[in-house]
């Protein structure tokens, strides 16, 4: 006989019991549920319904449509005219002086 | 097949199949490796419980069963560092008290039937795991030295002296029993 069989043949009442079987299950399962980790979707959903009952997809379209509205009333804002721009480096470097006099007071 | 995938999404059906296909088999060699059955209870659910929890560190490069041994061995490991003390005292005190009370059964199916069983048990720990690993478990040389982390020519050299270890142990006990094992 090989060592392997007599190994089992020795080790055939080393098994789990039905009810230690059943718990280690259930030990894993709920271990596997507190582990399973939520995707983005579902964390910001989460966290959304957290702190208010507006559907999330409802918020993020009237964000959009109100972002969209006021880039444009407000785009030209940010708008830079070059000629404008230009003038004003160019009076920028002629203010500009070298001082070679004077006490430095600290 | 094995059920990787629903294993990583942690499906309920998945961990049962992980349960039901490797929790005697990882015991068995536990009880080998620890020679403490309640330590190998431990050790194999402490096992599973790593494995759930690291998942996704599974790439599948080995099949689960060798997987769930590298942790498995990990965590016999660490048992039995932990327990190595209170296990001899406890195992000396019963004994003692077994055999004062003359309890000791020597009908079929006891501990002092187990000719392997406590033929291994007297092989340090290194030797007792790569007979457990080579000759219970069935892995390769080349999959054992993974297991392990060491190289082929170390297991190699380890499984020959464990062998003569076992073999002196064995033929101690019982001279033919040796010879028709090997």
């Amino acid at each position: 006989m090989s060592l392997k069989a007599r190994f089992d043949e020795e080790l055939q009442d080393v098994v789990f019991s039905k009810e230690d079987r059943a718990r280690l299950k259930d030990q894993l399962v709920r271990l596997a549920r507190e582990q399973k980790r939520p995707g983005l979707r579902e964390r910001l959903t989460q966290f959304w319904h957290g702190s208010t009952e507006v559907p999330l997809p409802a918020a993020v379209a009237v964000v959009i449509i109100m972002g969209l509205g006021l880039w444009t009333a407000y785009s030209n804002l940010l708008a830079v005219d070059p000629a404008a721009a230009a003038l004003f480096f160019k009076a920028g470097s002629e203010t500009y002086q070298v001082i070679t006099q004077g006490v430095s007071v600290l | 097949m094995e059920p990787i995938e629903a294993l990583k999404r942690r499906e309920e059906a998945a961990i049962h199949w992980l349960v039901d296909s490797f929790s005697d088999r990882l015991l068995k060699a536990a009880t080998l490796i620890l020679s403490d059955q309640h330590l190998a209870e431990d050790a194999v659910q402490d096992c599973f419980v790593d494995a759930i929890a690291n998942l996704e560190s599974f790439r599948g490069e080995s099949s689960v069963y060798t997987w769930l041994y590298t942790i498995l061995l990990r965590r016999c490991y660490q048992l039995r560092r932990k327990n190595s003390q209170q296990l001899i005292l406890s195992t000396e005190v019963i004994d003692g008290v077994l055999t004062r009370q003359g309890t000791h059964s020597s009908g079929p199916d006891t501990e002092a039937d187990w000719v392997f069983r406590n033929a291994v048990k007297k092989l340090k720990y290194k030797y007792r795991e790569v007979i457990v690993l080579f000759y219970y478990a069935e892995f390769s040389i080349n999959e054992i030295a993974k297991l392990l982390g060491a190289p082929e020519g170390t297991i190699k050299n380890r499984l020959y002296r464990a062998r003569r270890q076992l073999r002196n142990v064995l033929e101690k006990e019982d001279g033919h029993v040796f010879k028709s094992a090997f």
